[in-house]
């Protein structure tokens, strides 16, 4: 059951998702800025907090990484665990969870979670011997995202990482949002007030929004956006990185074949969110988009590839 | 629980009163750009043009004064709650036990999200 702090936290992420950048650029309380979380409350990344909220904490870590307008909460599972505290139970990893604005630009979110995970890295209590990522929708570009910075600056984080696991994650955009960016140019061009205001309300959806539509991952990716108006999916110009086993998730809920690999898990094309195939895909038919974070069939097939990683087993 | 605290209160109140504002501009353009199409036929009919005009110049003047005294008692009240909300924050700084801003009790990581769904 619901409480009524988790109902507005909610509501805030719900807000944040949908107009985090306005919110960040007029400095308004309600913008959330990205941090750890625990128990429903900001957790500082000091060594003190962290050891306070994890007082046994292990060397394997799995940060999880919402998405679109959520937070930490959408991982819970109808028993109140959710793939973080299982991977606890079953396999001796710590759940670190992140919570952030996911309406500002996936490139600023990426850089604040690299910047995150390196004072994460320092102030554990332990070393961190493994750090395994998982990112659900939105969170996994946030993910890609942090591990391009990593890369390109040379963070040395990203050496712990040998695995990142992807729940629903729109690697090749999300046709939704390519749709609702031409309707919007559609109606700017049209000469009448109505349909203006329309466009103009419509342009106010969030730089986050709007990132998933070609999964721009970088700020260099949405300069290019605006000059591009392609309803197909488009070939992400950042490889996943091939130092780090990637493994990826995807729902399917309707049946039929042609109409799957259009709606997928009604928000993400299979295609996409499989990112065309690979060695680690696993496609879940009958899951929603808001099944795939908090699906027990999704667990087992986490926890089944956790286990085949080297050193996986307990 | 979180708490929806004064920093977040406020941002509400700006949030709403981002959206009065900005939203009664947005109306103002588009009830401006309507009333001209009428306004522009009219203009081009000899003998009714003047008069048009001079028609369209009050409609204007009402308008904007209309939506300006909107953006201003929106303003007004921000600045109110803004003062109210200031009340609030010094008095809850004062009387805040020490260590209120440190995080969550310390507990196993299996039982992070234990307190959901009670």
């Amino acid at each position: 059951m619901w409480n009524f702090g988790e109902l507005l936290d909610t509501a805030v992420a719900v807000l944040n998702g949908a107009a985090g950048d306005y919110l960040v650029r007029t400095n308004n309380g309600l913008a959330t800025p990205l941090t750890l979380a625990h128990q429903g409350e900001e957790l500082k990344c000091e060594r003190a907090a962290l050891f306070n909220a994890y007082p046994l904490p292990t060397g394997r870590v799995v940060v999880l990484v919402h998405g679109l307008m959520s937070n930490e909460t959408i991982w819970r599972m109808w028993d109140g665990s959710d793939y973080g505290s299982r991977l606890h139970d079953d396999l001796g990893y710590t759940p670190i969870y992140v919570r952030y604005n996911s309406g500002r630009a996936i490139a600023d979110n990426g850089a604040d979670f690299a910047k995150l995970i390196e004072s994460l890295i320092a102030e554990y209590p332990v070393p961190i011997t493994e750090l395994l990522l998982m990112g659900y929708s939105m969170g996994g570009l946030v993910v890609r995202s942090a591990c391009h910075v990593a890369a390109t600056q040379k963070l040395s984080w990203l050496g712990r990482v040998k695995h990142a696991i992807y729940v629903g994650t729109p690697h090749r955009g999300a046709p939704m949002e390519r749709v609702g960016r031409v309707v919007q140019k559609v109606l700017q061009v049209i000469d009448d007030p109505y349909t203006k205001l329309i466009a103009d309300i419509a342009n106010l959806r969030s730089d986050g929004i709007k990132d998933l539509g070609d999964s721009d991952i970088r700020h260099e990716d949405r300069a290019k956006r605006r000059t591009s108006l392609s309803l197909r999916d488009p070939e992400h110009p950042v490889p996943l990185l091939p130092s780090i086993q990637h493994y990826l998730v995807a729902g399917v809920f309707v049946p039929d074949a042609v109409a799957a690999e259009l709606l997928g898990d009604m928000m993400v094309p299979v295609s996409s969110a499989t990112n065309q195939g690979g060695e680690h895909v696993k496609v879940f038919p009958g899951l929603t988009h808001l099944d795939v974070p908090r699906s027990p069939l999704v667990y087992g097939q986490i926890k089944q590839w956790c286990e085949q990683m080297p050193g996986g087993a307990r | 629980m979180t708490k929806f605290d004064v920093k977040k209160l406020r941002g509400l109140k700006d949030l709403l009163q981002d959206a009065v504002v900005n939203g009664a501009a947005s109306i103002e353009e588009v009830h401006k750009r309507t009333a001209a199409r009428p306004f522009n036929i009219l203009g081009e009919i000899p003998g009714v043009g003047d008069v048009s005009e001079a028609v369209r110049a009050v409609h204007d003047a009402i308008v904007t004064t209309g939506y300006a005294a909107t953006r201003a008692v929106t303003e007004v009240v921000g600045a109110g709650l803004d003062a109210a909300l200031d009340v609030v924050d010094d008095a809850s700084t004062a009387t805040a036990p020490p260590g209120t801003e440190t995080a969550g009790e310390g507990t196993d990581p299996k039982s992070a999200h234990s307190t959901h769904g009670e």
